[in-house]
């Protein structure tokens, strides 16, 4: 399963290579004056040789005439792979693994500490290897293997993009559930799981159960890639669906996706819709054709090409149109807000006069003009995340459900006019939710959240910040600098 | 011995093999020949374990060849158009074979000078013949006991091509080794190959001792006092006719001295015997096979 022959092979035919890794991550520890600093910037470098060190050590496999040299050596295609594969982490994880070592013995981490190190950045270096190696090794030649990886791995940040401009646009409140696309790549995993490499004693077993998931089917994809391969595809044309095909497809149905998206936005009727976005779709066409042509190599039309597009710009605008008549699909009124310890800012303008109650308290404090250029609120709880969590009453939590369902309401109206408020709900399993809600906050609920003594109702005016206390009174807790005058 | 048992081989929807048999002893020179795109690479990729085959196996001293790593220590395949790594030598190159083959080092200085290249130059300076030798020359000093050249004749000038001959014949002669070439110039197969097959159709459509069947194909020069009916040679396995007038030229397998006696059983004036070469071999075969 290992060939020490071939290893050897690699390890003086890629002295090159290894050599500027080592300069690399030197003229980075040199170059950087904070050790956890340095350490971060050279895990991000060992990540990009991940993608690059493969690339290198794999690229015979799209060589037509290597291919001949490297499958006719006495070696196991078994054996070549898993050669391979370990010499690309090592590579590039070595100087990392190396640096850490130096650090963990300047700050002492412990031997058993190290060893959870150890076993983490490997379990990450073979993960990435194996990953962007498969990726690779999904196209016929150089190039393609290029694009594939490039494709594959900014794939889950395109679907995160749609989601957010599809849960922006249709669901109030936004807050759709998009922790899942964080594991949809390893490299972002990893990216998490790296942070926790530096506190070494920490494992984080949702991240090592996904890179070691990640690592198993991987391995079982790259094997059959490898070993199964039919060399003779070699330099050829990447015509396997799940190479070329399914990238374009996927590609042009999520941009379709986030561009009808945006239909929301406009509020105008479908047709005019189409309309002034008709180039849009048109320049998205054109790069559809083009990326045929580079999948083909040739000029490549057919019939089935603008139909494929016409069936999903119908496909994702039906879509947009039903999430935008069912409201979102009902997903905004789907997640209850009974979260008495999250973290709730409600801001609030007052564009139609400050209320009469607060002009005259304003009016008991000397210097400070109730009619100053603008007032605003900031009914507010656990918005320090550095102190402790408080508890709200029922009340206080009714009345931000009420101001919560004010803001879906307006969501979904046809028209919209200005909004006078807006509430950002930071809900304690790390959602957020932000409402637009036209009204201002009545002078009867401010009192009612001023009696509520885990929350603050603080106001602010030019001057400085006041505090509503629960008689109705305002009490000055911040005086801006450039309003005192000093003798 | 090397035994090829009903390969089949096919990219995408054409099978460029379509159930190849055949059987090699070991210490020949085989020539395999075939027209453009008959599979001859094909196949020697099969035999050398490059590629795996659709249908069938490929058995090198009882070993299968693309199953079996060990077994392709015993077996060098030299293609028609060699890699090299960028900015690599002869030297470098050394290193790489000596990595997973049992290089002889006299075999390779003896090559080297035979070759007149220089170790320290770099391989993309080369031309193209030189380039080819770079490869024979590796492939003589990993002394394989199985030895595929692909157009290895191709690119070379002839002082390079009687120097491979030579360094063929005594390597054969010397490790007692089996040896397939694949080429298009037959002249140079028949001059070094003791037996021969040709591909045709995916299928090894004839083969045998080289030497065996050139003497019995031949090919017959006739002349007539009076025309003669046609259906006279049926009787034959006529694999090429040509008449002008009452003089026949024909090519007939079989053997010789049978095919004249029959022959002068139909009276000819004149009855002439000719041998042929072996590209009138294969061109013959060819033509019979067609028909």
């Amino acid at each position: 399963m290992f060939s020490k022959e071939y290893f050897t092979y690699l390890f003086k035919s890629k002295k090159y290579l290894l050599i500027f890794i080592l300069l690399i991550a030197f003229l980075n520890t040199l170059g950087s004056d904070n050790d956890y600093v340095g350490l971060v910037i050279q895990g991000f470098l060992c990540t990009v040789m991940t993608y690059l060190i493969p690339c290198n050590v794999f690229s015979y496999v799209h060589d037509r005439k290597a291919v001949d040299t490297f499958f006719s050596i006495p070696v196991s295609r078994k054996a070549m792979l898993v050669t391979g594969v370990v010499f690309c982490a090592l590579a590039a994880y070595v100087p990392f693994v190396v640096t850490f070592s130096f650090y963990a013995v300047a700050e002492s981490i412990g031997i058993v500490n190290y060893v959870v190190f150890l076993l983490k950045i490997l379990l990450v270096a073979f993960t990435l290897v194996v990953f962007n190696t498969t990726l690779y090794l999904i196209g016929n030649n150089i190039f393609d293997g290029v694009v594939m990886i490039g494709a594959y791995s900014m794939l889950p940040v395109v679907l995160l993009a749609a989601i957010e401009i599809f849960s922006d646009s249709y669901i109030a409140g936004g807050g759709f559930d998009t922790s899942f696309v964080a594991y949809l790549s390893p490299v972002f995993i990893s990216t998490d799981l790296f942070f926790d490499l530096l506190e070494a004693s920490i494992v984080d077993v949702n991240h090592v159960a996904a890179l070691t998931a990640y690592l198993v089917v991987f391995s079982y994809l790259l094997y059959r890639s490898y070993v199964l391969r039919a060399v003779e595809r070699a330099g050829t044309p990447s015509t396997k669906i799940y190479s070329y095909p399914l990238v374009i497809y996927l590609y042009v149905f999520l941009i379709l996706f986030m561009i009808s998206s945006s239909f929301n936005y406009r509020y105008v009727s479908l047709g005019d819709f189409v309309s002034d976005m008709f180039i849009v779709y048109l320049m998205l066409f054109v790069i559809y054709v083009a990326a045929y042509f580079v999948y083909k190599r040739k000029l490549y039309f057919s019939y089935k090409l603008p139909l494929v597009f016409v069936a999903a710009a119908l496909l994702t605008l039906g879509f947009s149109n039903i999430a935008r008549s069912s409201k979102g699909f009902g997903l905004s009124q789907m997640y209850d807000h009974n979260d008495k310890k999250g973290q709730y800012v409600l801001y609030s303008y007052f564009d139609n006069g400050i209320p009469e109650e607060i002009k005259e308290e304003f009016k008991k404090i000397e210097d400070v003009d109730a009619e100053d250029t603008y007032l605003y609120l900031n009914v507010s709880i656990n918005e320090n995340p550095t102190l402790p969590k408080k508890e709200m009453s029922d009340d206080s939590l009714a009345l931000f459900e009420k101001y919560r369902k004010s803001g879906i309401d307006y969501f979904y109206k046809e028209y919209r006019e200005g909004q006078n408020s807006n509430l950002n709900i930071y809900s304690s399993d790390g959602h957020r939710y932000y409402y637009a809600i036209k009204e201002s906050v009545s002078y009867e609920d401010l009192l009612k959240f001023a009696k509520d003594p885990a929350i603050d109702v603080i106001l602010v005016n030019n001057s400085g910040e006041y505090s509503l206390m629960p008689d109705g009174s305002i009490k000055l807790l911040t005086l801006y600098m450039d309003t005192v005058t000093y003798d | 011995m090397l035994e090829i048992n009903n390969v089949v081989k096919g990219f995408d929807d054409k099978r460029v093999l379509d159930g190849v048999n055949l059987t090699i002893n070991g210490g020949s020179i085989f020539g395999l020949v075939g027209v453009n795109g008959a599979g001859k690479s094909t196949l020697l990729r099969c035999i050398s374990g490059i590629y795996r085959t659709d249908e069938g196996n490929v058995l090198f001293d009882a070993r299968d060849t693309f199953r079996e790593d060990e077994i392709r220590r015993d077996i060098f395949f030299a293609n028609d158009d060699p890699y090299y790594p960028l900015a690599s030598n002869i030297k470098s190159l050394k290193e790489f074979y000596a990595s997973f083959y049992p290089l002889d080092e006299q075999m390779y200085q003896k090559t080297l000078k035979l070759f007149g290249l220089d170790e320290n130059r770099q391989i993309n300076t080369f031309s193209k013949g030189m380039k080819r030798q770079t490869l024979l020359l590796f492939a003589l000093s990993v002394k394989p006991k199985l030895l595929l050249l692909d157009e290895a004749f191709d690119g070379l000038d002839p002082l390079v091509r009687y120097n491979l001959k030579k360094a063929l014949y005594d390597f054969i002669e010397e490790n007692h080794a089996t040896i397939i070439i694949s080429s298009h110039n037959l002249k140079e197969l028949e001059d070094i190959c003791d037996s021969y097959g040709i591909l045709e159709n995916g299928k090894i459509s004839t083969y045998g001792d080289l030497l065996e069947s050139k003497q019995n194909i031949n090919k017959y020069q006739l002349a007539f006092r009076e025309p003669v009916e046609e259906n006279v040679f049926d009787q034959f396995d006529v694999l090429h006719m040509h008449k002008e007038g009452s003089v026949y030229s024909l090519v007939i397998k079989g053997d010789r001295e049978e095919t004249v006696r029959k022959l002068q059983e139909l009276d000819p004036v004149i009855l002439d015997t000719l041998a042929v070469n072996f590209e009138e071999l294969f061109i013959y075969e060819h033509e019979g096979g067609e028909r």
